[in-house]
């Protein structure tokens, strides 16, 4: 179950990926900044496996380079994908939607600082990236929590006792 | 404790197995998607989202634009199709010199470059204005090659290549830098940079230089590859200072980055 599920992030991590620098941003801001693929990333690592979210999180820059552009400087990214587990285990360890919060938003100010530092980022832009992540994040967990019912009622095949 | 050691090492273990196994199938599909025949696919489908997306993006724009951006606007046009007017009767007179000159000018040089054209596949939003093409090296391109919209408006050059893509570095990209000229003048007045913004910024004019505003802001051929004559923008703003060494202008594109999802590459021989 473990190799499936891992197939299936892998493959979650691809499609998110194009989607982000094919689809979101080829819209203009404020659409554009939306950090879906990060988010997705957040989440994985919130309430999936933390090492395939933190992996998620370290390697986009590097997969990025076939894919196409994203925001942010390269270790920014290893940056967070460090610090985000540590967060989980320690701080945001509730499975709730505000933890979820809490870690994203504590990640993506990491990151916009990081980025500040290399001056990768506009400052405008990084704030708009903020408020575009916590809107965006309202939504996937919404629809991860959709996923998880729909999965319990149709694709699980409950044992017979 | 050694019991708990045990479960942590465990722990480890299935959390590196998992790590090891998503780096394989994420880099596996990236090899058959990338570096076998399936990248044309994948690239087709990449620069049609892309494509898509670009096209909603742009009606949303249009559709829902301010009252006063489309007054900006209105007036814009106006003074351009107005200029337009007197630029035609300037281009008659051009023409005319122009087909003297052709022969001596070994004109056939000036078009003596191939083009390719490609698809946009991705853009960067952040400060580094880029756009990543879908022809690379393999397709004979090379870094410093203009690249053109529509007929020989310049949007950027070539910056950085793989194997079947490219990275272009956009004219508003603030390390970018190009060689410019006025229409009409026949030597380099100054280079023109990227700046935050939509705006490009003209400097180092020299103080005696004469332009106006709504002039045309065209390569110089300085650059080595990229030609002469491609259109950068139009003149919207001069900004003169009498103690300075040089006059500074603003440049607006006509083309913005949002406008189109081909690009032409002119392959220059070096």
């Amino acid at each position: 179950m473990n190799v499936v599920s891992t197939v299936i992030v892998a493959l979650l991590f691809l499609v998110s990926l194009f989607f982000q620098t094919t689809i979101v941003q080829a819209f203009d801001i404020p659409l554009g900044a939306t950090p879906i693929h990060l988010a997705i990333g957040f989440l994985l690592l919130h309430r999936g496996r933390i090492e395939l979210g933190s992996a998620w999180i370290a390697i986009t820059p590097i997969i990025a380079i076939w894919v196409g552009h994203i925001p942010g400087a390269w270790w920014a990214y290893i940056l967070i994908a460090i610090t985000g587990p540590i967060l989980v285990k320690r701080i945001f360890a509730k499975r709730s939607l505000l933890a979820l919060m809490g870690l994203s938003w504590s990640l993506y100010l990491i990151f916009m600082i990081a980025s500040y530092s290399t001056f990768a980022e506009p400052v405008t832009m990084t704030w708009i990236g903020f408020i575009m992540l916590t809107i965006s994040l309202i939504f996937i967990a919404y629809l991860e929590r959709y996923v998880q019912r729909f999965s319990k009622r149709f694709i699980l095949v409950r044992r017979k006792h | 404790m050694a019991l708990s050691l045990k479960n942590l090492s465990k722990n480890s273990q299935a959390a590196l197995q998992a790590i090891g196994l998503f780096l394989l199938i994420t880099i596996g599909i990236l090899l058959i998607i990338f570096f076998t025949p399936a990248v044309e696919g994948t690239q087709k489908v990449q620069s049609g989202f892309y494509s898509f997306s670009q096209t909603i993006s742009s009606w949303t724009a249009d559709t829902f634009f301010d009252r006063e951006t489309l007054r900006g606007e209105h007036k814009y046009y106006q003074d351009l199709a107005s200029l337009h007017t007197h630029e035609e009767a300037y281009i008659n007179e051009l023409e005319q010199s122009v087909a003297q000159l052709e022969a001596a000018l070994k004109y056939e040089e000036t078009i003596g470059y191939t083009t390719t054209i490609a698809r946009v596949l991705s853009r960067s939003i952040n400060k580094e204005r880029e756009l990543l093409i879908d022809k690379g090296i393999l397709d004979g391109i090379i870094v410093g090659q203009a690249v053109v919209v529509g007929d020989g408006h310049l949007v950027g050059e070539i910056i950085d290549l793989n194997d079947r893509t490219a990275t272009v570095r956009l004219l508003q990209d603030k390390d970018s830098s190009i060689a410019a000229a006025i229409l009409g003048s026949d030597k380099t007045i100054g280079l023109i940079e990227g700046r935050e913004g939509y705006l490009l910024s003209m400097q180092f004019i020299p103080q005696d230089e004469r332009i106006d505003v709504h002039d045309v802001a065209v390569t110089s051929g300085l650059d080595e590859l990229i030609p002469s004559g491609l259109v950068i923008g139009v003149v919207s703003e001069l900004i003169t200072n009498d103690a300075a060494a040089f006059q500074e202008a603003r440049i607006e594109q006509i083309i913005q980055e949002n406008d189109f999802s081909y690009v032409t590459v002119m392959q220059i021989p070096l």
